[in-house]
């Protein structure tokens, strides 16, 4: 197991660092330089070129990428040109209470996604099998800041029941946070929860018409074991794939929702750096977002691998793996 | 009882297993097809449709309610008629879903095909790249993408299309490889074939079913990748309408007057999830497991 | 104690399709012995795998029993609840299938699925429990029993996937052991070894088996009685030595023809019964096999006819084969 851990912590080196490389040739793109932007219309010649000094930008390119590589190495995701504060602070700022979102967001999809869909898979055809499967699809198919903009208008404005905008604070205790959380977190979960129900249902039924399902009968065990038991630990394998893929579009889901209920995480915070032009700031966080995306999809491979342990013996070629 | 003659009785089971064939017998899948056949109607026809000039502004007939006589969705703050221009901008979700479509499907094709049919050094440097690509979820690249290139319609084609290489090179790939093994490719090969030759006549037609599956499928992702980028003021700018910054600027005026958003909104989940039918039935439709 | 364990009487199961009703057991009647092998024989389609299902009560969806009766150990199975069918599955009756590598769960281990049965029926607790499934891995053939316990089923070969299959199945001790084809999937040595092994284990657990099989071969190793079904009836049923020697309806005769010999050159063509098996749809009146059968008559096509006891322990389904008149053999097979 241990062997097969360090195998992938090797193969993920290379991505790790074209995404660092993507990063910075993007904005490297960008038209404009940074220094003025920085320092602002007003600022001298020499002022600017002292930041570009200070920027490292006169040096050639790929000096300036292995400055760059160096600087993450260390730690030092770049400077916000807004703030004037090392991006890393902000991240980490921020960065929490995207993961509380996040977190909430995952816990109910899996929660109501999963069930829903092993419970449609037992009664194929059926009414709820039906109704479920329909709004799953509607659900798969909602634009999430629209889905967004829908719930604050029925529980916020029009029954007042729950507040629209930002976190709460903790000083009120934590019930104000988690009111504030609620809508956030449900309108994030929404698209998760419906791929979970229409992967859960489809490989539940590949499961179910399996030979060993029938052995498991024969042996005399109640159907509820024999389908959480025997069938639902064999058609986990897809179902986590999933999971993985949609923790990793929480990060993108998670950006448009806290734009809409103005939720104070990182999402938001790129957003609003793109908006005001804050490149250092954009820069940072975006590289930061694509190393927890290829962390968590790392994650849900050895998960994958415990689950199944045949997989713990095939190459990773095989499965047409990466990140 | 009858004696049906066999051969007959094969031709026909062939006939009703063909592609096409299943795909009509799925009901959702058929619902799917109409509505997107309806959307690139309503894209094509668009100045036959809609009843007002989409950015005829009237000051004095702003924020009218839906099912205000001649305006059925009602207006929006410039007075502008929300139906005529929800019609119109299915143009742009069309438009950038398709030319998105073409662009990161031909590159990603190409590339996947490269990769795959190379191997070696080839083959990791491109896929690697992709994987690396791969690393951003795919919002965040075409947003990262849209502030390089700037906003505009092309732009937001090509960011996407970019944002999309990645799919379509690993399809590509894996399905190259699995050609590649099959023994009539050794054989013809051995015939003397060139590589274009090959590449042209076996591999492409048969690596088509599971890119034109995904195909569809990417589709409705680029309709939301583009109403995404419009939301956040990144891809199509106002006057011109589309979808996603009708929705933009409806969010605004969420308090007094909902239908801006909400007709917006709706629109854009009745166009992906027809894409998601058709998409679903499609798949269902190639899959040599299903019957 | 009498000596029969297991009679079923007049089963019948139809499956309700959307293309129509599809009747794959259609009035079958048979009985199992203390401590014997029943056989039973067909092609695919006649209705062997769907009758044995009837005895667990696992007919899957959408089929349903109509009606009939299973008397085992003084009880009608098929009036048990699913409660108590629950104790009896894996415990008294048993049941292994085709294909080792698709019957056992691919995500627990051999001694975890063995232990789960015996857990489950015996109450033991999970030490007492890996004993055991090690005793029982033993009794099948297994070396280092033990250590085996913690392999996973891809982990072994084909043989010995078929042998744990068993030992899964016999850990309970069951009075009847059903199997269903369980050498088809596995090497022609191996076939030979399992069957040895089916064999012993019924003398030292006085055990019954049903064993459906289409190959006739497998039934002369191991079993007792035979019954044969074709289209959803039973068409003959005795003893093995008198289905060879002395079969009755046409269509055993078709299957004993049609078994290539092992004296027939390269160049002798096999054999092959007339015709294919009928729709299940479309079954009405008279008998299933008619329009494949040389000596069919009118009657054939209209009475529809019953399981009778012609000679002592042997029952033909026929109108022309009676006490008084028998039909001579002939061959109903063709070359081809």
């Amino acid at each position: 197991m241990l062997k097969y851990i360090l195998k992938r912590l090797v193969e993920i080196l290379p991505t790790l660092f074209v995404v660092a490389l993507i990063t910075f040739f993007v904005t490297r793109i960008i038209p404009g330089d940074p220094a003025s932007v920085m320092l602002g219309p007003q600022a001298s010649v020499e002022a600017v070129e002292k930041m570009r000094v200070k920027l490292g930008l006169n040096e050639s390119i790929p000096k300036q990428f292995l400055i760059y590589m160096n600087d993450i190495l260390h730690g030092n995701f770049g400077t916000s040109f807004y703030y004037n504060e090392p991006v890393t602070l902000l991240i980490l700022e921020r960065f929490p209470n995207t993961v509380i979102l996040a977190a909430a967001s995952m816990i109910l999809a899996l929660l109501v996604g999963i069930p829903i869909g092993v419970i449609s898979a037992t009664k194929q055809y059926s009414i709820f099998d039906y109704v479920t499967m329909v709004l799953a699809l509607i659900g798969v198919s909602m634009p999430i800041f629209w889905l967004g903009l829908m719930m604050v208008l029925t529980f916020s404005v029009n029954l007042g029941w729950l507040p629209s905008t930002g976190m709460g604070s903790m000083s009120k205790g934590i019930m104000d946070v988690i009111k504030h959380l609620i809508l956030p977190s449900v309108c994030l979960a929404t698209i998760p929860a419906a791929m979970f129900a229409r992967i859960t249902r489809s490989s539940m039924l590949d499961i179910i018409r399996q030979d060993y399902i029938k052995t498991a009968r024969a042996k005399g065990l109640r159907e509820s074991v024999v389908i959480w038991k025997h069938a639902f630990k064999n058609a986990l394998p897809p179902i986590i794939t999933v999971v993985g893929i949609e923790l990793a579009s929480l990060l993108s889901g998670a950006i448009l929702t806290e734009t809409i209920f103005s939720w104070p995480g990182m999402g938001k915070m790129v957003v609003d750096a793109i908006e005001k032009r804050d490149y250092g700031l954009v820069q940072g966080s975006v590289l930061f977002i694509a190393l927890i995306y290829v962390i968590t999809n790392l994650i849900v491979d050895i998960l994958y691998a415990v689950v199944n342990p045949r997989i713990r013996y095939t190459k990773t070629s095989e499965r047409g793996g990466g990140a | 009882m009858e004696m049906i003659d066999e051969n007959k009785l094969m031709q026909l089971e062939r006939k009703a297993n063909s592609p096409w064939a299943r795909l009509k017998r799925n009901k959702t899948a058929v619902i799917g097809m109409v509505i997107v056949i309806a959307a690139v109607c309503m894209a094509i026809f668009a100045p036959l449709l809609a009843p007002y000039d989409p950015n005829a502004m009237d000051i004095s007939k702003t924020f009218l309610k839906p099912g205000t006589p001649g305006h059925i969705l009602g207006t929006d703050e410039f007075g502008r008629d929300l139906l005529s221009r929800i019609i119109y901008g299915s143009r742009i979700s069309i438009l950038v879903a398709a030319g998105a479509t073409l662009v990161g499907g031909t590159i990603g094709i190409i590339l996947g095909i490269i990769a795959g049919y190379k191997e070696g050094i080839l083959d990791t440097v491109i896929m690697r790249f992709m994987d690396g690509m791969f690393a951003f979820p795919f919002v965040l690249l075409s947003i990262v993408l849209m502030t390089v290139l700037g906003q505009g319609l092309e732009n937001v084609i090509i960011a996407i299309g970019i944002a999309n290489v990645p799919g379509y090179a690993r399809i590509a790939r894996g399905q190259v490889l699995v050609v590649k093994g099959e023994e009539y490719c050794q054989a013809v090969k051995s015939l003397g074939a060139s590589d274009f030759h090959l590449i042209f006549n076996h591999i492409i037609p048969n690596i088509l079913s599971p890119v034109i599956v995904y195909a569809t499928m990417n589709l409705a992702g680029s309709i939301i990748s583009e109403a995404t980028l419009s939301f956040l003021g990144l891809g199509i700018q106002p006057p011109t309408a589309s979808w996603g910054n009708i929705l933009r600027s409806g969010r605004d005026y969420l308090l007094t007057s909902p239908h801006i958003a909400t007709y917006s909104g709706l629109a854009i989940l009745l166009a992906v999830l027809g894409f998601n039918l058709f998409g679903d039935g499609i798949r269902d439709a190639f899959d040599p497991k299903m019957k | 104690m009498t000596q029969q364990l297991l009679e079923a009487e007049d089963l019948k199961v139809y499956f309700y399709t959307p293309t129509g009703i599809v009747k794959s057991v259609n009035g079958v009647s048979f009985s199992v012995d203390r401590g014997k092998t029943l056989g039973i024989v067909g092609e695919s389609g006649s209705g062997k795998s769907v009758t044995v299902s009837t005895i667990m009560k696992l007919v899957p969806a959408p089929g349903k029993i109509i009606s009939g009766k299973i008397i085992f150990k003084d009880k009608d199975l098929l009036k048990l609840n699913e409660r108590e069918m629950l104790k009896i599955r894996g415990n008294e009756i048993s049941m292994i299938f085709q294909d080792p590598m698709t019957a056992l769960n691919p995500v627990f281990t051999i001694g975890e699925q063995i232990m789960e049965s015996i857990i489950l029926h015996q109450k033991l607790d999970k030490k007492a429990a890996q004993k055991k499934a090690a005793e029982t891995l033993e009794l099948v053939g297994v070396p280092d029993a033990e250590l085996r316990l913690k392999s996973y089923p891809h982990e072994f070969s084909g043989g010995m996937r078929q042998r744990a299959m068993i030992a899964m199945a016999i850990a309970c001790n069951p009075s009847l052991l059903i199997a269903d084809e369980p050498t088809t999937a596995l090497d022609v040595t191996v076939q030979a070894q399992v069957l040895e092994l089916l064999k012993d284990l019924q003398k030292r657990l006085d055990m019954s088996i049903i064993l459906i099989t289409h190959n006739l071969g497998v039934v002369w190793e191991i079993c007792h009685d035979v019954m044969v079904m074709y289209a959803g009836n039973a068409v003959e049923h005795t003893d093995t030595k008198t289905l060879y020697e002395n079969p009755l309806h046409p269509y055993t005769w078709g299957l004993l023809d049609s078994m290539p010999k092992l004296s027939y050159s390269k160049e002798t063509p096999l054999n092959a019964i007339e015709g294919s098996p009928p729709d299940l749809r479309l079954v009405g009146k008279g008998c299933s096999f008619a329009p494949r059968c040389p000596y069919r008559q009118q009657i054939c096509f209209d009475e529809t006819p019953v399981l009778k006891e012609i000679e002592k322990g042997h029952k033909v389904s026929c109108h022309f084969q009676d006490e008084s008149h028998r039909l001579s053999r002939r061959s109903v097979v063709r070359n081809g």
